[in-house]
């Protein structure tokens, strides 16, 4: 008998299967589209800063303290001028202009932020990575880690930045530190359980070495997930300098962090609740469209950890 | 007699963006009382749709957007929630396909059926104990006392699904929908279920809707069978004609795609050179650790012994835990031996290790079951193929010009090498792990369930291909199965392997014909539709 | 079961050996002498070569960590050259404040979060669904200081309902007690609750699409049966966890909360230990926070027994 030719009748052949790209997902996600250009928008007044009708933000000027927001007053620079200058958000009790420190302020929170993630990243990865593949290095790291994250972080934080003596540097480690234990701990597991899927088990029995596995078959599977991991780090970093400035424990008070702009306003709070509430409106805002974003990328790179969180 | 289901002209929408309009479209089929209507269908067929939409257990999504479905005559297909509450359980059961996860893990299963009773009875506490032991006695299962404080996950799969069965059939409903009851299910277990509900059914004059993709299962229990496809009915018809005379195309195809259970004599060279010798692989996990007692020492494989000659297919049978998969990723040095030899034409794999045991890995190639997760979904197809021989110091050019001329090999346009695997389908995948295999120009193969997640035509083109590429190539082939049809098409010698031990060893056709071992006996004598002469309606038609 | 409790036991104790080791190292990383750096800049040569000797600084680093682990062990935490008593008996006064203010917030947080999380899990994708993910988006972006002034400036200064900072000990009365504490602990469980109902969704989502949910269904069970004794059940072992890890959080925020509101507790401690560079309070307070925080995740750990009989059996 011959056979009917299956293959026209088959119903695989019926379905074809289309699928948008991850990057075409990304542009759509609304989430994405707000987060990311909320950035945008940061990075640009961080770099356009000097330009966008601020001051020197550690100009003061005795005779401008404590003004309210659209008040205008004087300033004196550096070299004994005195500018007409109109404090939209009011100064503080130095006399500074309060606009432009929060303006500056934008600079040292990013930057904070995109190298406390890149950082913690980097080292999660490798920890991660090792730990997936060697045990005894498993074993020890994995301790290390447990007792890591059984101290709440910014307990270290303050600990660390506290016996360092505070500087960008010291206060971006002292972030870091606490934030590698959760990101190796999802490499990790990323590891563990890529390593058992089949085209995994595949690659080594075709011959693959260990480390062409690690690079090309693992690494490109975790992508996803540690973008999404990354993002809510950097919201997470930038909230973390700015509670440990407000407490006095951050960066020195002459570099203007919104934190320290808190800090300095809490003592007038109730009778000049500007110096509090501007700086702490960007920083809301500004960890809320970062966190958005990272909600955005998670639905659209790695729907199963939208699933867990 | 008003018939237990009236399907009339059902359609089923399915949501804008999918490629098809419909689940389900113009479906009539009816189920009588004390009828077995089996629904078969491969994959997308809509049939579990049917089902579900029958229960009104459908999400918004999946509207039923025309036709009428009567439950013994009352028009349910648009009924508010709380009457197919009402019906639910009293009038209309239905159990599902993995009894492993169907069953609530944090409840006992006495109180899980004790739910069914509280929310459709009056019944006090201890008349409802006392239904509930009957019923647990009447599924066969022993100790009922044990099995009502018994929590899910301290059953096995077989009985999981008794109390699934007991849970639907407590308050006796005139319908049973039963959607791929057996399909997880282990061979034997399989056939006592089918056995439990057809006396079941036949006992309380149940109309049962079976689903299900074996045609096997439909030879053993259907009175009448409806065949779909891709949410249309085909045909419907009494068993007997639909399966010894089908009509329709689309029919005869699907049958004529089911491997017999009697393996056909082939013609085999009695001195092709050994391949591969197998000698007392052993292979044991656990037993170490704190707290890790000693009897949780596992033995997967024990003693194991065979041998593959040139251009011969040594079939490797059993159930879950048999140890068959152990023995096959053994061979392939997925995992390590724990005693034995593995010896491939002078060497012995089981001893190497480092360089020269990569060294030999060219020489033996696996391709696995899950088609969605044996290729990397970050690589295109063609890297993934080309991988293995650039590994070996092939060129890029050199990888690129082999990986096209496999695919016209295993029957695909080498335009596709620069896709994704999320672009092609089950069947496409599996033959593109054939090709990542076949690129290492290996002297045996692995088959590991490879066909098993495949639709029954799907499966038939992909048995096809391998048992070319075998004659060609004229290649030693080692088959990991659990179905024995599939085993009976495709090998030459067969070993029957239970809890980790070779309980048969034979040529296939002396151990599908004679076999001497009581397992071996059980496990054919469990195989559904096995008396079903289902080659002999192929040739007829 | 037994050998379950056992394994969490044990699994604390590797937790707990990094935190001392990591403690211990924290004062041995400072530039500066140690001594010197624990007597206080207000310290005599005599004060620090007492301190010297009793921490054995002269001896091998293993020694030291030997005797640094008696003295802790014994409760001796050192003395506080800042407030001038030893540091066990500062935490003891201080403790207070705080184990109300954190067990006030958790009751509150989880008291709102879990029913939220099941609303906004079984509504998946509605009006609420999205409220809620957008409210609990903002309690974790909103720093808690933040929200404390705006609470304070709204509540307390312009609407006069609440006091705008201090603490009352309970000892002065239950009333006044409450009425200082309910600011802070609403502050504070903002963003306790954004984090549990979030994973109380997530999980009951989860929950809601195994099969199992599909058989109660099927039996014609009501949905609030469904939601409850099936769903819920099964996703209440991420939700424990979660508030287990949620403490870390909580922990923090007490740093900042106490700062803003002027209660006199361990979190206020900390700050003033830090400003002040008063190392033994530092480690001290360390030390018994992530010691709270170590037992708080062993009782989760444990409580899974109830939760999940495939430990029990």
């Amino acid at each position: 008998m011959a056979q009917q030719d299956s293959s026209s009748l088959s119903v695989e052949a019926a379905s074809v299967r289309t699928q948008q790209s991850a990057w075409q997902r990304m542009r759509d996600n609304g989430s994405v589209r707000f987060g990311a250009s909320f950035l945008f928008v940061l990075i640009f007044i961080s770099v356009f800063a000097p330009w966008l009708g601020t001051v020197d933000p550690t100009l003061f000027d005795a005779a401008s303290r404590d003004l309210l927001p659209g008040k205008t007053g004087e300033i004196m620079t550096l070299e004994g001028d005195v500018l007409k200058h109109q404090f939209l958000m009011g100064s503080d009790s130095f006399g500074r202009d309060i606009y432009s420190r929060v303006i500056y302020g934008t600079q040292v929170s990013l930057l904070v932020g995109l190298l406390t993630a890149l950082a913690s990243l980097a080292l999660g990865i490798v920890f991660g990575l090792l730990s997936g593949y060697i045990r005894w290095v498993d074993t020890v790291v994995m301790r290390v880690m447990d007792g890591l994250m059984a101290i709440p972080s910014i307990l270290i934080a303050i600990a660390l930045v506290a016996l360092w003596r505070g500087s960008i540097a010291t206060v971006i480690i002292a972030i870091t530190i606490p934030e590698i234990p959760r990101v190796t701990r999802l490499v990790r597991s990323l590891v563990l359980s890529i390593r058992e899927e089949p085209y995994v088990e595949a690659a080594i029995a075709i011959g693959t070495p260990t480390w062409k596995i690690m690079l090309f078959h693992i690494l490109p599977n975790t992508v996803a997930p540690l973008v999404v991991q990354g993002t809510y780090i950097c919201a997470a970093a930038i909230l973390v300098e700015a509670i440990l400035s407000f407490l006095g424990v951050g960066l020195p008070p002459d570099i203007p962090t919104w934190g320290n702009i808190m800090a300095e306003g809490r003592p007038q709070f109730i009778q000049y609740p500007h110096n509090i509430f501007f700086p702490g409106i960007f920083l809301a805002i500004t960890v809320l469209a970062v966190n958005i974003l990272g909600d955005g990328l998670r639905d659209t790179l790695d729907p199963k950890m939208a699933k867990r969180l | 007699m008003t018939p237990v289901l009236e399907v009339k002209h059902l359609h089923i929408a399915l949501p804008s963006e999918g490629d098809r309009r419909h689940a389900v479209s113009a479906v009539n089929f009816t189920v009588g009382r004390g009828e077995i209507v089996c629904l078969v269908g491969e994959s997308g067929s809509g049939k579990s749709v049917i089902a579900q939409s029958v229960m009104g257990l459908l999400p918004k999504s999946l509207p039923v957007s025309d036709g009428r479905i009567l439950l013994e005559g009352e028009d349910i297909t648009h009924a508010p929630l709380s009457r197919l509450r009402e019906l639910r359980a009293t009038r209309m059961s239905m159990i599902f396909q993995e009894p492993m996860t169907a069953l609530n893990p944090v409840m006992r299963c006495g109180e899980q059926i004790d739910e069914v009773l509280r929310a459709h009875t009056k019944l006090s506490e201890s008349e409802r104990k006392k239904k509930i032991i009957a019923m647990i006695e009447e599924v066969s299962l022993p100790d009922p006392e044990r099995m009502f404080r018994a929590f899910p996950h301290q059953l096995s799969g077989g009985q999981r699904q008794r109390i699934m069965i007991a849970m639907a059939l407590v308050l006796e409903p005139v319908l049973l929908i039963a959607d791929e009851p057996t399909t997880a299910l282990d061979v034997t277990t399989q056939a006592q279920i089918l056995h439990l509900i057809s006396e079941l059914q036949r006992k309380h004059g149940t109309g049962v809707l079976f689903i299900t993709h074996d045609f096997g299962v439909v030879a053993e229990i259907a009175d009448r069978v409806a065949v779909l496809r891709l949410g249309d009915l085909v045909e419907i018809g009494p068993k007997d004609a639909l399966l010894m005379r089908p009509q329709h195309d689309y029919t005869k195809m699907l049958i004529a795609a089911v491997p017999g259970i009697h393996p056909k004599s082939k013609a085999r060279q009695a001195d092709a050179p050994v391949v591969l010798q197998v000698s007392g692989l052993d292979k044991r996990y656990g037993g170490q650790g704190w707290f890790n007692a000693k009897h949780q020492e596992v033995h997967a494989a024990k003693s194991v012994s065979f041998t593959i000659r040139k251009g011969e297919t040594l079939g490797i049978v059993g159930e879950s835990g048999s140890g068959k998969s152990t023995v096959a990723r053994c061979v392939v040095r997925l995992i390590d031996p724990s005693a034995g030899s593995i010896d491939l034409e002078g060497n012995d794999l089981a001893r190497l290790s480092g360089a020269k045991l990569r060294a030999l890995r060219k020489r033996v190639q696996i391709v696995f079951q899950d088609p969605y997760r044996s290729l990397n979904p970050r690589r295109t197809v063609g890297e993934t193929i080309m991988e293995g021989p650039m590994n070996f110091g092939l060129s890029r050019e050199e990888a690129a010009r082999r990986a096209r001329s496999l695919m016209a090999w295993v029957r695909m346009d080498a335009s596709v090498l620069n896709r994704y695997p999320h672009q092609f389908s089950g069947g496409q995948r599996q033959r593109i792990s054939i090709a990542r295999a076949l690129a290492m120009e290996p002297e045996l193969l692995i088959a590991d369930e490879a066909v098993s997640a495949l639709d029954v035509s799907v499966q038939a083109q992909v048995l096809e291909l391998l048992e070319e590429i075998r004659q060609r190539l004229n290649l030693a082939m080692l088959f990991i199965t659990h179905d024995l049809r599939v085993a009976a098409q495709v090998c030459d010698d067969i070993v029957v392997m239970s809890k980790g031990e070779v309980v048969e060893y034979g040529p296939a056709l002396e151990v599908f014909n004679a076999p001497k071992h009581a397992y071996t006996k059980s496990l054919f004598a469990a195989a559904p539709g096995r008396d079903f002469p289902f080659h002999q309606a192929a040739s007829a038609s | 079961m037994i050998a379950y409790i056992s394994r969490r036991l044990l699994a604390t104790l590797p937790a707990i050996a990094v935190v001392a080791v990591l403690v211990f190292m924290l004062l041995r990383l400072t530039p500066g002498d140690p001594a010197a750096i624990l007597a206080g800049d207000a310290a005599s040569p005599e004060q620090i070569a007492q301190i010297r000797a009793n921490l054995g600084l002269e001896e091998p680093l293993l020694v030291q960590f030997g005797i640094w682990l008696k003295q802790m062990a014994m409760g001796d935490l050192g003395e506080s050259f800042y407030f001038k008593i030893k540091v066990i008996d500062l935490i003891g006064q201080r403790l207070e404040p705080t184990l109300s203010l954190a067990a006030l917030t958790i009751l509150i947080a989880v008291m709102v979060s879990v029913p939220l999380g099941v609303l906004a899990a079984w509504r998946f994708g509605g009006w609420f669904d999205r409220m809620l993910m957008g409210f609990s988006v903002m309690g974790f972006s909103v720093p808690v200081f933040v929200l404390a002034y705006i609470l304070i400036w709204l509540l307390s200064v312009k609407l006069g309902w609440f006091p705008v900072q201090g603490y009352k000990r309970l000892a002065d009365g239950f009333g006044p007690y409450l009425y200082h504490l309910i600011l802070p602990a609403v502050t504070l469980s903002v963003i306790y609750i954004a984090l549990i109902a979030r994973v109380t969704r997530a999980s009951v989502l989860e929950a809601l699409g195994e099969d199992y949910i599909r058989t109660a269904r099927a039996k014609g069970l009501l949905e609030s049966q469904v939601l409850v004794k099936h769903a819920l059940a099964n996703a209440a072992i991420p939700i424990v966890t979660v508030i287990g890890i949620g403490v870390a959080l909580l922990i923090g925020g007490v740093v900042v909360t106490e700062s803003v509101y002027a209660i006199p507790g361990l979190g206020r401690l900390t700050v003033d230990a830090v400003l002040a560079r008063d190392f033994p309070t530092i480690q001290g307070v360390i030390l018994f926070f992530s010691l709270v925080y170590v037992l708080v995740n062993l009782l989760v750990d444990l409580s899974y027994v109830f939760f999940d009989p495939r430990i029990r059996y």
